[in-house]
């Protein structure tokens, strides 16, 4: 390939850039310059080996920050530009655009292969002394001034490519002359024996060779090198072959920073912070922006619209709408609070009719229940202040010295507080689930296409509470006015009842509904976003995906997780060669190890909860008797069933045949006297009597075991099994172009029989006489679920024998697994 | 630009029966059988559909007329008229009553009612045309309302053939065995489209006029009309006459485009919920089209405009054209190009999409606009008349060949499809069919490994397979050589 090599070290460290690069470095240029960089401030905001743009000469580079030095008057970052291979130190660095910074760099280290630096070396001998040539690896300033010569008079430069590894190209440069004259630049210098060949010294440089740069520029004082050629040539039209690029980026092995993206520490706490901090003050806003519409819209005069902007402003200059607004705003803020925690924390599931009381009457629900009601009161006289607040008010003044109550507006407030009520006993109650959306869009996007939507749910929703509360106050509204009026001392205002005060009554539930719906849909929108997390482990406080998948008590932090291992399985090829690579040093898949140490925990796991909970709910004469823990290895490889000892699954068991050695329990049934026998039938009467007493006495309804709990905690955190199992399968399947070391072949087994087990108890599900189709209706949560999760399992396991038809038999799968494939997967296939 | 001349037509009399090796093979329709060029659909369901296959509901007019009229109370009249006939029309009957108020009221209402309607129609003018109208205007299939067959779809994996006919049933054929499943119930009507779900051998979208239903298809059981029980029914009341269903590469979730509905849904079909894809408020959507790159999706509206979404983030970059609408549209193999045809104008357009999203905003270097690629405009080819605006068009599974064929004109044309070092489309051959068929709907086979194979729906009824063979690529379906060599010397 043509290169071009800015910086010429020595023998074992130069840089070469692709001339077919250059392109794609302008190309960066471009990007860089047309999007908007912020500068960075703070240097404690970079880390090291941080992707940055810099701007030298009037190019936006990209550029690693290698080392930030302070002195008194300024600060000069030390940059390494990877598109450049040279170092430059700079004032001031950029914020780069997030998609720049997975391009691998264009300059890649390389060295002339095989070869080591000669010195020469004075021997005193008897015969006075002489020279000889020493074969070293220490650095030797004339190899650089003579290979600069060599280079610096070719026309063109090819570098011979004979072997790379994950940083480091290592061939013999050609040096292209006029008239086509070609020169290996080892041969030339090998010839003025300033180098050797000497296989066995070099491959004693390889321990150091990722440490080269950093202990050259370290040393070297002179390292502010120039840019060299920059390519003024005005580029019409550069076509980016789609292909190429990818190829690239597959190229590129060790990502310039491990996790590609964040920053040092990453917690759940950080996670989940940042999302509800955003999800509450987004709530906040759009209360007061609901506010705002609807005065502008109450107001509306197209006639006058100078009358109309002043009715607007005299409205927000008034003292009262202020303070309504910043408590209301307060009570609102409360509330998110307390909800947060609903949303975050762990539905716990309870497993008596005891439990679920007391969870419905809890203090937390008790407090959510007033806000609600507050809020629901408050927003409505809020809206009547707000508007116009003479007519509206709760009282006037009728006579002189007494105050009469307004009775519209009483039964509108009333009203309101009854639509609070019911909307938590009704909605908030009920339906507490966080539903994650199905494809990950914008959330601006989000917001746009789901506000009118939640509208006109709300204008449906709030028609009941209103029809409910006309009933009633028709009824006994007489007399509730009657006592309030006792109570305030307060007369009755001449009556003045409309039919409009109904319409008013839905309107403001209608309002009240949107708003809380919009905060629920908010809280919903900004905990379900999907995050990155990191995959690599840096340093302590950083929660990896492979931990956050095994997160039972934060919910929400492994469902994310799962996304984040489906969306990554799908989208991210940079992130998917972060499992496949090994560690450094070592040669070990760490990354790999423990995603599927999580994930395989995740199925078995599930599917233990599964085995109980269909066991405990079916009557146990329908629990067929069948084979049903299946061994992940044919008995061939020796390996021990996997949930035993997962942490060592990599090694060999060594005592894999002590299932042959079972200690066989022999007892003797010695006679049985008739005292045993009474004592025997007496307990049985009194247990027969006890359960009878239970009951009897509705012990048992109140404490006793409800049968679906068990099955309906399991559905409700389907999702997650839906998302790992195709996560792990697409990734399983793109290992199969992707992964070159064979990391995931040797899982391959442990993660097929852990989805066939976890489908086989899914079947089992389809006995629950709950989640049949004949009961179950079509908007049951659970019966949907128990679908969604059956469907995702069987079409991941679809998946792999689809991908690795070809190579099926040669994995060691035992028999059962292969048989069940066969019949439920692949059979029907054949054709 | 290119234009039909390109094409050779087959003999008088003949009919086009496959291509081996880029040659078009003809036959005399009399003892015409593709088997003699070569043995690779020897096993594909041979199918014929007739018109006494074809159970129609019962039509309400015919039957009437077998029945002698009765007087009946005019209550019981009433409820019968409704529970025939609905709402409207016992209005209309009760204004006929002989009882002044009852007459007046009804005609009150029924004023009322046409009010509302104008309304209605004012707000969405796509109302104007009941559904099978509107259906039959905007959708792929050619005289959709008439035709037996109303559209076709291969399975991804496996060699089954779904096919819709005008009865609204769906029926599937597979290759082992002869056994032919009848997938019909009630609320299936009007079938638009059918969706085979990917990494799935029994799982079947099919989406009519006010919703989809998926069925869940049992192969290994007898039963020839599946249940009600086995499938997913998803409806939304805004999410009327489905135009377009299309699974995602992994078939975790479903897209829909309705022609009364300016939305695209994206379902997960098992939980039922939805994510909207927000459109421009005046159209509905017609066709939605999967990249074969996975990451792209091509949605083309009733109006000038068709998107591009991108499959990660679900934006959409918004395309338009000069005037009328995209009539259809398919994806190149790599999901880089894009080509098109509206149906005001007979040309093939072809679109390059941007595919690297890192250098998206560099504006000067992406043509932003589409090239014609071939004139499709009407000629008359030894007799044979080709050409017109496009009815639909479809690309093979490799995305060498795209097959199209014309509102007017009765042939199918395929071409193959260049796409570097420019996007060129270049004319392979004509498949004609007997006298007076009319071609209805096409697809191609998913998993056709010696090349591509077409299927064309006739109008009479027929269902042909053209196989396009490539003998370097068909080891195991021995092309039958000899006739080839008779061929050539004729």
């Amino acid at each position: 390939m043509e290169v071009i090599i800015p910086s010429f070290i020595n023998a074992h460290l130069f840089w070469i850039i692709e001339k077919g690069d250059i392109l794609l470095r302008s190309a960066m240029h471009r990007t860089m310059s047309t999007r908007h960089c912020k500068i960075v401030k703070d240097p404690s905001e970079l880390y090291e080996n941080q992707m940055v743009a810099v701007h030298i000469d009037d190019v936006w580079i990209r550029a690693l920050v290698e080392d930030v030095v302070t002195t008194q008057t300024d600060r000069k970052f030390l940059c390494w530009l990877p598109d450049y291979g040279v170092m430059r130190s700079v004032c001031s660095v950029f914020q780069i655009p997030e998609a720049l910074k997975e391009c691998p760099p264009l300059a890649k280290q390389a060295s002339l292969i095989n070869v080591v630096n000669l010195a020469t070396d004075l021997l005193l001998g008897d015969n006075g002394y002489e020279l000889k040539l020493k074969k070293t690896v220490a650095d030797i300033e004339g190899v650089r001034q003579v290979a600069l010569d060599y280079i610096g008079g070719a026309e063109k430069i090819l570098f011979d490519v004979q072997s790379e590894d994950r940083f480091n190209l290592y061939g013999d440069i050609i040096c292209v002359y006029p008239e086509n004259c070609k020169k290996s630049l080892t041969e030339a210098l090998k010839d003025d024996k300033l180098l050797a060949e000497d296989e066995k010294m070099f491959e004693t440089i390889d321990a150091q060779r990722r440490q080269l740069k950093d202990i050259y520029f370290q040393h070297s004082p002179n390292w502010q090198q120039s840019l060299g050629t920059v390519e003024k040539k005005k580029l019409a039209k550069i076509i980016f072959n789609q292909n190429k690029t990818t190829a690239m980026l597959i190229m590129q092995q060790p990502p310039t920073n491990p996790n590609l993206f964040t920053p040092q520490t990453f917690s759940y706490k950080d996670i989940l912070v940042r999302k509800l901090v955003r999800a509450v003050a987004c709530s906040v806003f759009s209360q007061i922006a609901i506010l705002l519409i609807y005065v502008l819209v109450a107001n509306v005069n197209f006639l006058h619209p100078l009358e109309w902007l002043t009715s607007i402003l005299n409205t927000f200059t008034y003292v009262s709408t202020w303070l309504f607004v910043i408590i209301f705003s307060f009570i609102i803020f409360a509330q998110c609070l307390i909800c947060a925690k609903d949303y975050v924390f762990m539905t716990s599931y309870s497993s008596t009719r005891f439990q679920q009381l007391l969870h419905i009457f809890s203090l937390h629900n008790f407090i959510l229940l007033c806000l609600h009601v507050i809020i629901g009161g408050a927003f409505t006289w809020q809206i009547l202040v707000v508007i116009d607040s003479s007519s509206k008010s709760l009282t006037v003044k009728c006579k002189i010295d007494k105050s009469c109550l307004v009775e519209d507006t009483f039964f509108l407030i009333v009203g309101s507080f009854w639509t609070g009520l019911y909307f938590f006993l009704k909605v908030y109650i009920s339906t507490k689930q966080l539903v994650f959306p199905v494809v990950q869009q914008r959330k601006f996007l989000r917001v746009r296409s789901n506000v009118s939507g939640l509208f006109t749910e709300s204008m449906v929703m709030s028609a009941w509470p209103t029809l409910y509360f006309a009933m009633f106050y028709y009824i006994w509204g007489q007399s509730m006015e009657n006592y309030f009026m006792v109570v305030f001392n307060l007369d009755r205002a001449p009556h003045e009842n409309s039919i409009l005060a109904y319409v008013y009554l839905w309107w403001f539930s209608t309002l009240y509904f949107f708003s809380m719906n919009l905060m629920r849909f908010f809280f919903s929108m900004f905990l379900t976003e999907a995050i990155q997390f990191p995959i690599v482990k840096d340093n302590i406080n950083t929660l990896t995906l492979q931990e956050a998948l095994v997160m039972n008590n934060l919910p929400i932090v492994q469902n994310l997780a799962c996304l984040d291992l489906y969306l990554l399985s799908q989208w991210s090829l940079m992130r998917r060669q972060l499992f496949f690579t090994l560690s450094q040093p070592g040669g070990h898949p760490h990354n790999w190890n423990t995603l599927i140490e999580s994930v395989v925990k995740l199925f078995t796991e599930y599917t233990d909860v599964l085995r109980k909970s269909v066991e405990t709910t079916l009557p146990s004469d329908k629990i067929k008797k069948q084979p049903e823990t299946i061994t992940p290895f044919s008995p061939i490889t020796l390996q021990s069933p996997l949930a035993q000892n997962i942490k060592y699954r990599n090694l060999r068991n060594m005592s894999a045949y002590n299932d042959y050695l079972d200690v066989v329990n022999v007892s003797h049934e010695g006679s049985i006297s008739a005292v045993e026998t009474m004592k025997k039938n007496l307990d049985n009467t009194i247990n027969k009597l006890v359960s009878f007493m239970k009951i009897f006495f509705g012990i048992n309804f109140l404490f006793g075991e409800l049968p679906q709990a068990n099955i309906q905690k399991c559905l409700g955190n389907g999702q997650l099994i839906v998302w790992a199992s195709q996560g792990i399968s697409e990734l399983t399947v793109a290992s199969l172009s992707e992964d070159k070391y064979g990391i995931v072949q040797k899982d391959m087994p442990i993660i097929i029989t852990s989805l066939v087990q976890l489908k086989q108890h899914l079947d089992k599900l389809n006995k629950v006489p709950a989640l049949s189709r004949k009961v179950a209706g079509l908007q049951d949560f659970n019966y949907k679920m128990k679908n969604a999760v059956t469907a995702a399992v069987k079409h991941s396991l679809f998946n792999i024998c689809l991908n690795f038809g070809q190579y099926f038999n040669d994995l060691p799968l035992s028999k059962d697994v292969v048989q069940y494939l066969y019949v439920n997967v692949m059979l029907k296939n054949s054709s | 630009m290119r234009n039909l001349e390109d094409f050779s037509v087959p003999n008088d009399g003949e009919i086009t029966l496959c291509e081996i090796n880029g040659r078009m093979q003809c036959m005399n329709y009399e003892y015409a059988n593709v088997s003699s060029f070569t043995t690779s659909v020897d096993k594909h369901p041979k199918i014929h559909v007739t018109r006494d296959l074809v159970h129609h509901t019962a039509l309400g007019d015919e039957i009437k007329a077998l029945f002698l009229p009765t007087d009946v109370p005019f209550l019981k009249q009433l409820t019968q008229v409704y529970s025939e006939q609905g709402i409207q029309e016992v209005l209309r009957t009760a204004s006929f009553h002989h009882h002044f108020v009852i007459s007046h009221s009804a005609l009150l209402v029924l004023k009322v009612l046409k009010y509302v309607r104008k309304v209605q129609l004012l707000l969405n003018p796509s109302l104007e045309y009941n559904g099978p109208e509107l259906i039959d205007e905007l959708c792929q299939t050619r005289n959709w309302a008439n035709n037996l067959v109303r559209c076709i779809a291969w399975h991804h994996h496996t060699s089954r053939l779904a096919v819709a006919t005008n009865d609204d049933s769906v029926r599937i054929y597979c290759s082992d065995t002869n056994f032919v499943s009848l997938l019909r119930c009630k609320q299936q009507k009007n079938v638009v489209c059918l969706a085979w779900r990917p990494m799935s051998l029994t799982e079947i979208a099919v989406g009519h006029e006010n919703g989809i239903i998926i069925w869940n298809v049992d192969f290994n059981s007898l039963v020839a009309r599946p249940s009600v029980s086995n499938t997913v029914m998803l409806h939304r009341v805004e999410h009327q006459l489905l135009m377009s269903l299309v699974w995602s590469p992994n078939g975790s979730i479903l897209v829909s485009a309705a022609g009364r509905d300016s939305n695209i849904l994206v379902w997960d079909v098992e939980l039922n919920k939805t994510s909207i894809l927000k459109g421009s408020r005046e159209s509905g959507n017609i066709l939605l089209k999967w990249s074969p790159a996975k990451d792209k999706l091509l949605s083309v509206s009733s109006g000038i405009v068709f998107k591009i979404w991108d499959c990660q983030h679900w934006e959409s970059d918004r395309w338009t054209v000069l005037s009328g609408r995209v009539q259809s549209a398919c994806w190149s193999s790599c999901g880089t190009h894009l080509l098109f045809a509206t149906n005001t104008e007979s040309i093939i357009y072809g679109l390059t999409i941007k595919s690297d999203q890192i250098f998206t905003s560099n504006s000067d270097t992406s043509i932003d606009h589409a090239v014609p690629l071939f004139d499709l405009t009407k000629l008359d080819l030894e007799g044979i008349a080709v050409g017109g605006t496009v009815q639909s068009m479809e690309t093979d599974p490799k995305g060498t060949h795209l097959a199209v064929f014309f509102k007017e004109t009765n042939c199918v044309a395929i071409f193959n499809v260049v796409t570097s070092p420019l996007l060129q489309l270049i004319a392979s051959s004509l498949i004609v069919g007997l006298a007076a068929e009319v071609p209805t709907a096409i697809t191609f086979q998913q998993n056709f490994k010696p090349g591509a194979c077409l299927t064309i729906a006739w109008s009479s009824g027929r269902i042909q397979h053209f196989p396009i063979i490539y003998t370097d690529l068909a080891n195991d379906f021995n092309v039958n050589h000899s006739v080839r060599s008779i061929n050539n010397s004729r």
